[in-house]
């Protein structure tokens, strides 16, 4: 008997699969211009990579911006308390989660049983998410998966000011006419989504342990930068960006007991 | 039919019209002292929608026949003030005005009085994107909020016709308004200006002089009432030169009774509303019951009325035990009006339900004192408008508010360029924090007809569901 939890995100799509015990699979696609489809694919992927049948997964629930749009899901539930959930399994001492995505980033306090306490989220504007950070990446060249490592040597950091993304693209591209090296406009931009996170603290507030999830965890290079400005060392699940779909997964377990 | 509680479509309601007591069609009147018995005006909400309110297709209301006065009564404001023009009386358009003009203009024999601004949230029933646009011509863009839509309404006339004055208040008040209602003077609509004065805190360095207080409990230096009530009575003189007619102090004292009634039959409902367990009305048929307090919807007779009868509806409910929500809602607090109505069912549709609200005209529930000249009164009654003073003194008349209902949490829909909520927020979730301990959800509320922000909708779902787990034990 298997559950599954589906995270339909802005840019990305995630499939867990759980089997009571144990994470049996779980895959990412492009969320791309068919969401809804694109997630099907994604969840009979997941089932066949993990050679179960649409009958081996006896629940599943979906969750993110597309949830509702999705035909094979059994229930639906708010990304909050499945980020919440995914966490406390992978960090049962976790107190505050940093979620960064395509579209939003959100800040969750949750108890030690992931029951959510209270949570704050910034989508206002797209500086400070995961869109933001692959616009650069285009500007800059630089793919995603080097941008971390690009900044570990930096000592300097050009400080963004823009708090709009499409005026953060002016200063950048001002910076690198300029001939500010790349490394260093890059952990400017970190900073600036660091203080942006740092600034939803003031609602939550920053209890430990401090877990870092969604897409944008796997970027070393803003980690760092979070660290640095909440003076806090953050813990990262091996593969932040199911949290949110092993979440689903599990509450979708829970309800079948 | 119409015993049942529940929440019905506009398809709905249009099955159910034939159903309708001839004797009740008959009772719903309005403007009775300008045409002999008065006018009908119970429509069903799909026949508003057919005029061009097609947003009103994604709401759901309340299945009571009063509900259905109500609804016909809000969106019959238009019929009334184009028939009253038609017929000769005056038209006063109460601009950025959230209760005190009426009180005192009512008081010309013949002339109604509206609530021009109230177009900012009327894009949350009504199509009218057009409204929007034009006001963009005439230079109010985007970076002031949907008030700005009383522009383009002046310049159409769709909504209402020509006013024989406007009457705008400035000052300790919106200053998105200030700017719309100069463009609206710009264009030749005969303005009267008068200012509100801030509201110091007791605690203020500045203000050295004795302070009162106001029949809402809120503290106010005397100077600041004794200023305003010269503005209104620089009002009054206006309106009497604009009219021919002489105010008396008689013929104020009179509107000042009419709008007690009202003002107390509201802040009955709201009680017995928001304080059920399990209430008896949705939270949108609320706010548009509310939303009469300040301005009688141009028909102060008629709207005793419909009170009334929504009264009547609630107190029977309330002996059965009927609610038309979900068992057992959670409990929530909402201030400042959301301006996409459909948030307010989206709520009920997650198991929500309004508990108290601070749409901004919380100080309208309040009597006016009867015991010195209506100048005086009406001028402490403004001493209470919650924009008049700090953040914090909203946000305590909002802890009072929510501890009074018992919500469970507090929501706060912020108002796209509207700059009086700049500090609400921070003010607001911190004092509620500390002083209640439950959550509190803000958001900006972006101006999308026909559909809801996915980033709205999942912020409430967040919400919604935290709430239901905090209730859960362990």
């Amino acid at each position: 008997m298997l559950t599954a939890g589906v995270d339909i995100g802005s840019r990305s799509i995630e499939v867990v699969l759980y089997d009571g015990g144990q994470i049996v699979e779980a895959i990412t696609a492009i969320s791309g211009a068919a969401p809804a489809e694109n997630a099907k694919k994604a969840f009979f992927d997941a089932m066949l990579a993990a050679g179960a049948r649409r009958s081996d997964v006896v629940k599943v629930i979906a969750t993110g911006y597309g949830r509702n749009y999705f035909r094979e899901a059994d229930a639906v539930s708010s990304e909050i308390l499945c980020h919440a959930r995914g966490v406390a399994y992978v960090f049962p001492q976790a107190r505050t989660v940093i979620d960064i995505g395509g579209q939003d980033s959100k800040m969750i306090s949750v108890d030690g049983n992931g029951k959510v306490m209270n949570f704050v989220m910034n989508d206002r504007c797209a500086a400070g998410t995961g869109k933001f950070i692959e616009m650069v990446g285009l500007m800059l060249d630089v793919p995603l998966d080097n941008m971390g490592q690009l900044t570990e040597n930096s000592s300097e950091a050009r400080e963004i000011s823009s708090m709009c993304a499409v005026f953060a693209e002016s200063e950048i591209i001002g910076l690198t006419q300029s001939g500010t090296p790349v490394d260093v406009v890059l952990r400017g931009v970190f900073r600036s989504v660091a203080k942006r996170t740092l600034a939803m603290t003031g609602k939550v507030g920053l209890q430990k342990d401090v877990v870092f999830t969604g897409g944008v965890a796997k970027n070393a290079g803003v980690a760092r930068a979070i660290e640095q400005e909440t003076g806090v060392r953050l813990q990262i699940p091996s593969d932040p960006q199911v949290t949110g779909a092993l979440g689903a997964a599990l509450i979708a377990y829970d309800k079948m007991k | 039919m119409f015993n049942d509680v529940k929440k019905i479509s506009v398809m709905e309601w249009e099955e159910r019209m034939p159903q309708v007591p001839e004797a009740y069609r008959a009772s719903c009147m309005f403007l009775r002292s300008l045409v002999p018995g008065g006018v009908r005006y119970l429509f069903s909400p799909y026949e508003y929608s057919c005029r061009g309110d097609t947003l009103l297709r994604r709401l759901k209301f309340d299945s009571s026949l009063a509900a259905l006065r109500l609804w016909a009564f809000i969106f019959s404001e238009k019929d009334r003030l184009f028939l009253a023009k038609e017929k000769g009386w005056k038209i006063f358009a109460a601009m950025k005005d959230l209760g005190p003009v009426p009180v005192l203009s009512y008081a010309v024999p013949d002339s109604l009085t509206f609530y021009a601004d109230e177009l900012w949230w009327a894009p949350c029933f009504a199509e009218e994107s057009h409204l929007l646009d034009e006001a963009a011509k005439l230079g109010a863009g985007e970076e002031l909020c949907f008030v700005r839509a009383a522009l383009g309404a002046m310049k159409t006339l769709d909504y209402f016709p020509r006013p024989d004055l406007c009457i705008a208040g400035v000052g300790a008040c919106c200053d998105d308004f200030s700017a719309v209602m100069q463009l609206i003077e710009a264009e030749g609509f005969p303005t009267h200006w008068w200012e509100m004065a801030v509201r110091f805190e007791p605690t203020s360095p500045i203000i050295k002089e004795a302070f009162l207080h106001s029949p809402g409990g809120s503290p106010y230096q005397r100077s600041g009432r004794d200023f305003v009530a010269g503005q209104l009575k620089g009002v009054v003189k206006r309106l009497e030169e604009v009219s021919g007619i002489p105010v008396t102090d008689a013929m104020l004292e009179q509107s000042r009774d009419k709008f007690n009634i009202i003002r107390s039959k509201v802040s009955e409902l709201r009680d017995l509303v928001y304080g059920a367990k399990q209430p008896p009305l949705p939270g949108l048929e609320m706010l548009l019951a509310e939303f009469i307090a300040p301005h009688a919807c141009s028909d102060p007779d008629e709207a005793v009325c419909v009170l009334d009868d929504l009264l009547a509806t609630v107190k029977h409910r309330l002996s059965l035990n009927a609610s038309p929500l979900t068992p057992d809602p959670l409990r929530i607090f909402w201030a400042t009006p959301p301006t996409d109505a459909a948030l307010i069912t989206l709520l009920e549709d997650l198991g929500g339900c309004i508990a108290g609200t601070e749409y901004m005209i919380s100080h309208a529930f309040f009597p006016i004192a009867t015991d010195r000249h209506p100048f005086d009164a009406v001028a402490e009654n403004c001493m209470d408008d919650p924009m008049t003073g700090s953040a914090g003194f909203r946000a305590r008349r909002i802890v009072e508010g929510a501890k009074k209902y018992g919500a469970e949490g507090v929501i706060i829909s912020g108002i796209s360029g509207a700059s009086h909520c700049a500090f609400d927020e921070k003010a607001i979730t911190e004092i509620v924090s500390k002083e209640l301990n439950i959550p509190v959800l803000s958001f900006d509320v972006p101006y999308s007809p026909g559909r809801l922000s996915a980033q709205v909708v999942n912020r409430m779902e967040g919400f919604m569901d935290m709430l239901k787990q905090r209730r859960k034990p362990g």
